[in-house]
């Protein structure tokens, strides 16, 4: 990723080189690895902060407990669930907009900048604002679909479809930023095969399916990585909307962990499930990484 | 002879600077951080403190989170040392858990001769006595009641089988009107089933912490519970308090569960806010076997790392006072801590007084000790799942109980400490 | 400079390729993406705009019959709307300031300063590791050390909160926009005699100006619309419109009213920004995925 530049030997620039990259260091060691070096460290421990009386070193148990934990299971298989439904929705989505907004005209310009509007709404926001339009009785969504013939459907109370319902709202709120990077990459897509095609008389479905998506691919698969990853990090809108209920039905891992870590002060048990997610998370990465890399020797 | 009259007039000066020095108020300068649960208790405290500005010149900054939040921000703050708070009000329930953080009251009720005798005496044993100390005075009592239509019903059951019967009863979904007004979220509903598992004559565990979680009482109160749901609104099950409460005060229900004095009392005679302007009273609930309800108390107390004690010691006499407590009744509908507020004739005629008979019956908290917050979180997510028809019954107590073990074995209350809850 | 739109296509070469689905289609597809977005736009404002009688009631109203500015005058006098706009101010300035400057600091010595391969290599993925977990997960010893640093509920705290979980995604982007900006020009003022410092600021960083400005307006909104921290590390000084917009979840009576005015004052602000600034915005988050 980083090219190299043969530079021009010089004693300041060195000193500066180190200089420039010192506040990052000392940001990120503050506010990222010492605390998760003492999380590490804590993770062996089982330690509440209101219970200082009941520390004791657990050893791994902290870690045994993460993997054999009846909610911290439900909590993940939410999650996926979860991630997987909005990604999902969010690159279809995602790909069908880039593709009609990929235009120079006034109209796709004009829509991909309202399309660029929830992707600026702060989650907590629109986690409200959605919980009122959501409601059974006083939302204006059930009130819509009333004119369809849809009965009353209550969205965030009912087990079966809450958590659906949540993953809607997390698309809601990403789609703008999938498509915008998916249009991008269509943009800057050479556009030398499209000619070709449309030389040899292809239709535009045939473009679009065995041209513009094989080469836009290692572009969706980062997205669909980021957007992965971030769905395990979602918070802001579960504590608004249901705050991980009906029962358990929208828990997800950062909500459980909050409960866990904050509401329980357990900060063993949390900077073990801190330590898991990077491990987890990393793999993953590498996983989608290595799927990119793949598709681009594919493509040439 | 000039030199008299200057240093008299300078003596006279000096006298009369000091004099005005000493006249000033007391804490004049000082300024103390309280914490209170933001409802209606935060409210009564934002307005008495100008009244304390203008007596002592300190003043108060009142601090309110929902509850929600409340206990994390409460229990992060203590368990650090944090001196960012004067005072904080714990809800009886955290007691045990915050103890080791808060001052002994007791040298402070001495000196100033509190009458800690005019407070219920079960709200002593319930709510701010610990551990032999004195760690908050309590000052609401408020044990869970509800709210009923006085123009539907006209004698409440005793029992809640009949309960269940009057609801079947009233109930009329195609008109729009439900028997029960009900918080089905989460926080709210596994207070509920547990009024009624107690008053079934069931506990969580004994008095020295053995189990009783698997029982009948539990298996009977969980499908009482689960009942209920059919005679509320649908949307009853992510309803949080706020939305059942106005189910109630809008006509739509016959029975208003959890809370009434927070939204229903001092909103249900009042046109603006109430279509039941008249029409609605207060009743314990059944009591089936003995009418134990739950109770929410909330004491207030000082922190051990607070800065200002001593003020914040007079903003505790002040707020819990004969006087702010009959204020805090009449216009906050604040249940008092105090037996002779509860004697006043205000007091007694009022709509709210039916509390003091249902905590005289008995109102009680849960654990009190620390792994207490953590096993109602069990309860929460049990009695939510069964209710919901994820979990079944065996499920849902077998997730308690299992989830009590393991709290008492990784957090066992200190030796010699009784279960005085249930 | 060509005329380059803000992906970079050329004007006037208009692809058409959105009628790989049939206009029937498109129109739907259009009809529902304006619904789905302006709609609950236009929800939130009506909303706090209306009197209270209307604003919780079933069914829904969909066009207010009374508008009053009384919700907007509620969070003012009620809530504390303008301590919270003043710190969700300065926590997102200060943010992005800190951010953009050390963060391009940091991106230009990787790309063009003298440090060994080795630590460029380690940089690169170690500061991703940022990303990899939920932020709540390390609250706890981020209290105690905000607590040692006597930062609590100060607008300080936040700023290095917030900093820390922006830098990773603005080297990132940084560092793809140093790459492309051409180096001879570099070379040329090293051969006259320019150090690092002063290549950075006059000529390299004029060249990346429309990163700077992406990455700053990503900042900027990241952190303004930051919550979980803001939660945790604030008590009454440094509350922001976040945390003042989750505190109606209370137990007291449902104000929608107020509660979507807050809303609008949470979105308003940057919606404003970005919309002055869509076009170096959409590069911007556009570089990071062509670069990643």
């Amino acid at each position: 990723m980083l090219v190299t530049r043969t530079a021009y030997q010089s004693t300041t620039d060195k000193a500066l080189s180190w200089l420039f990259v010192m506040p990052v260091i000392i940001i990120l060691l503050l506010a990222a690895f010492i605390p998760l070096g003492w999380g590490l460290y804590l993770s062996f421990f089982r330690y509440k902060l209101n219970m200082p009386s009941a520390t004791a070193f657990i050893g791994l148990r902290n870690y045994l407990n993460i993997f054999t934990d009846e909610l911290t299971i439900l909590s993940l298989r939410n999650n996926v669930i979860f991630a997987g439904l909005s990604v999902s929705i969010e690159l279809l989505v995602g790909v069908v907009v880039a593709m009609m907004l990929s235009g120079d005209t006034r109209l796709s310009r004009g829509l991909v900048s309202i399309l660029m509007v929830p992707m600026i709404v702060a989650p907590v926001a629109a986690g409200t604002l959605w919980r009122m339009m959501l409601d059974r009785t006083y939302g204006v969504i059930n009130y819509l679909l009333s004119f369809v013939g849809v009965p009353p459907i209550l969205w965030l109370g009912d087990p079966k479809i809450a958590l659906y319902t949540v993953a809607f709202v997390d698309a809601w709120l990403y789609i703008p930023f999938v498509a915008v990077l998916i249009l991008s990459s269509i943009k800057a897509m050479p556009t030398s095969f499209l000619d070709a095609a449309r030389v040899d008389g292809a239709s535009p479905w045939k473009v679009f399916w065995r041209i513009i998506l094989p080469i836009v691919s290692p572009v969706i698969i980062i997205v669909a990585m980021l957007r992965f990853i971030d769905a395990f990090k979602v918070f802001d809108t579960i504590f608004v909307m249901t705050q991980g209920g009906p029962g358990n039905a929208t828990e997800m891992l950062p909500t459980y962990i909050y409960r866990q870590g904050i509401k329980f002060l357990n900060i063993g048990y949390s900077s073990a499930t801190a330590i898991v997610f990077v491990i987890a998370m990393s793999v993953v990465a590498y996983a989608f990484q290595k799927l990119r890399d793949r598709q681009l020797v594919r493509l040439g | 002879m000039k030199i008299r009259k200057i240093f008299t007039i300078a003596l006279i000066l000096l006298l009369v600077v000091t004099g005005f020095a000493l006249a000033q108020k007391k804490f004049a300068g000082k300024s103390i951080r309280v914490l209170y649960f933001s409802a209606t208790y935060a409210d009564a405290a934002k307005e008495y403190a100008k009244e304390f500005e203008a007596a002592t010149g300190a003043k108060v900054e009142v601090v309110d989170f929902p509850y929600l939040t409340l206990y994390e921000k409460m229990g992060l703050a203590l368990s650090s040392g944090d001196s960012s708070y004067d005072a904080v009000t714990p809800a009886c329930q955290w007691d045990g858990e915050f103890e080791p953080f808060m001052e002994d009251l007791t040298p402070y009720i001495q000196k100033d001769k509190f009458d800690s005798a005019d407070i219920i005496p079960n709200l002593w044993e319930q709510s701010g006595k610990w551990n032999n100390r004195i760690m908050g005075i309590p000052f609401s009592n408020t044990p869970q009641t509800l709210a009923y239509r006085t123009d539907l019903i006209k004698k409440m059951p005793t029992t809640w089988d009949e309960f269940l019967v009057l609801c079947e009863k009233l109930n009329n979904p195609a008109k729009g009107f439900y028997a029960l007004a009900i918080p089905g979220a989460k926080e709210q509903l596994s207070g509920l089933w547990m009024m009624v598992q107690w008053s079934l004559g069931g506990r969580w565990a004994d008095e020295d912490w053995n189990l009783a979680i698997d029982s009948t009482e539990t298996r009977k109160s969980l499908e009482i519970a689960k009942k209920w749901m059919k005679y509320a609104d649908p949307a009853a099950p992510a309803w949080a308090l706020g939305e059942s409460d106005a189910a109630f005060l809008n006509g739509n229900a016959a029975i208003a569960f959890s809370w009434p004095t927070l939204s229903i009392a001092p909103n249900g005679d009042n046109p603006a806010k109430s279509k039941v302007v008249g029409k609605w009273a207060i009743a314990p609930i059944p009591f089936e076997k003995n009418g134990v309800t739950v109770l929410s108390s909330w004491d207030i107390g000082i922190p051990k790392a607070a800065k200002n004690k001593d003020v914040a010691w007079e903003w505790i006499k002040l707020y819990t006072s004969k006087e702010k407590q009959l204020s805090n009744f009449l216009k906050y509908s604040i249940l008092p801590s105090r037996i002779s507020v509860w004697q006043l004739p205000q007091v007694k005629s009022n709509k709210l007084y039916p509390h003091w008979q249902a905590s005289q019956q008995g109102a009680v908290i849960w654990w009190r000790i620390p792994a207490g917050t953590m096993a109602e979180t069990y309860v929460r997510d049990a009695v939510s799942n069964y209710i919901t028809n994820q979990w079944g019954l065996s499920k849902a107590v077998s997730f308690m109980e299992d989830g009590m073990k393991k709290l008492l074995e990784e957090y066992p209350p200190a030796p010699g400490v009784k279960n005085t809850g249930r | 400079m060509s005329t380059r739109g803000a992906f970079g296509s050329r004007r006037g070469r208009d692809l058409q390729l959105s009628n790989f689905l049939s206009l029937p289609v498109r129109i739907l597809v259009v009809v529902a993406l304006l619904a789905a977005i302006l709609f609950p736009l236009y929800w939130l404002a009506s909303n706090s705009l209306k009197e209270e009688q209307e604003y919780y009631h079933s069914p829904p109203i969909m066009f207010p019959t009374k508008v009053t500015g009384q919700n907007f005058v509620d969070i003012v006098v009620n809530r504390g709307l303008f301590p919270g706009l003043k710190n969700s101010l300065l926590i997102a300035a200060f943010t992005t300031l800190l951010t953009v400057l050390f963060g391009s600091l940091a991106s230009y010595s990787l790309v063009n300063g003298m440090l060994p391969r080795r630590i460029k290599r380690a940089f690169a993925w170690w500061f991703l590791i940022q990303k990899m977990y939920p932020a709540i997960v390390i609250a706890v010893p981020v209290f105690y050390i905000i607590r040692s640093l006597r930062l609590m509920d100060r607008v300080a705290a936040l700023v290095l909160m917030n900093a820390s979980f922006n830098l990773p995604l603005v080297i990132l982007l940084m560092v793809g926009f140093f790459q492309e900006a051409p180096f001879e020009v570099e070379e040329q003022s090293m051969l006259d005699g320019a150090n690092l410092l002063q290549r950075f600021f006059y000529i390299t960083s004029p060249m990346v100006k429309s990163g700077l400005i992406a990455t700053g307006m990503l900042t900027f909104v990241a952190s303004w619309n930051e919550f979980l921290y803001a939660v945790i590390l604030t008590i009454v000084r440094a509350k922001p419109l976040t945390v003042l917009i989750a505190g109606f979840i209370t137990d007291k009576a449902l104000v929608w009213g107020p509660m979507a005015a807050m809303g609008c004052v949470v979105i308003v602000p940057v919606l404003v920004i970005m919309w002055l600034m869509q076009r170096d915005f959409i590069s911007g988050v556009s570089a990071g995925a062509l670069k990643g």
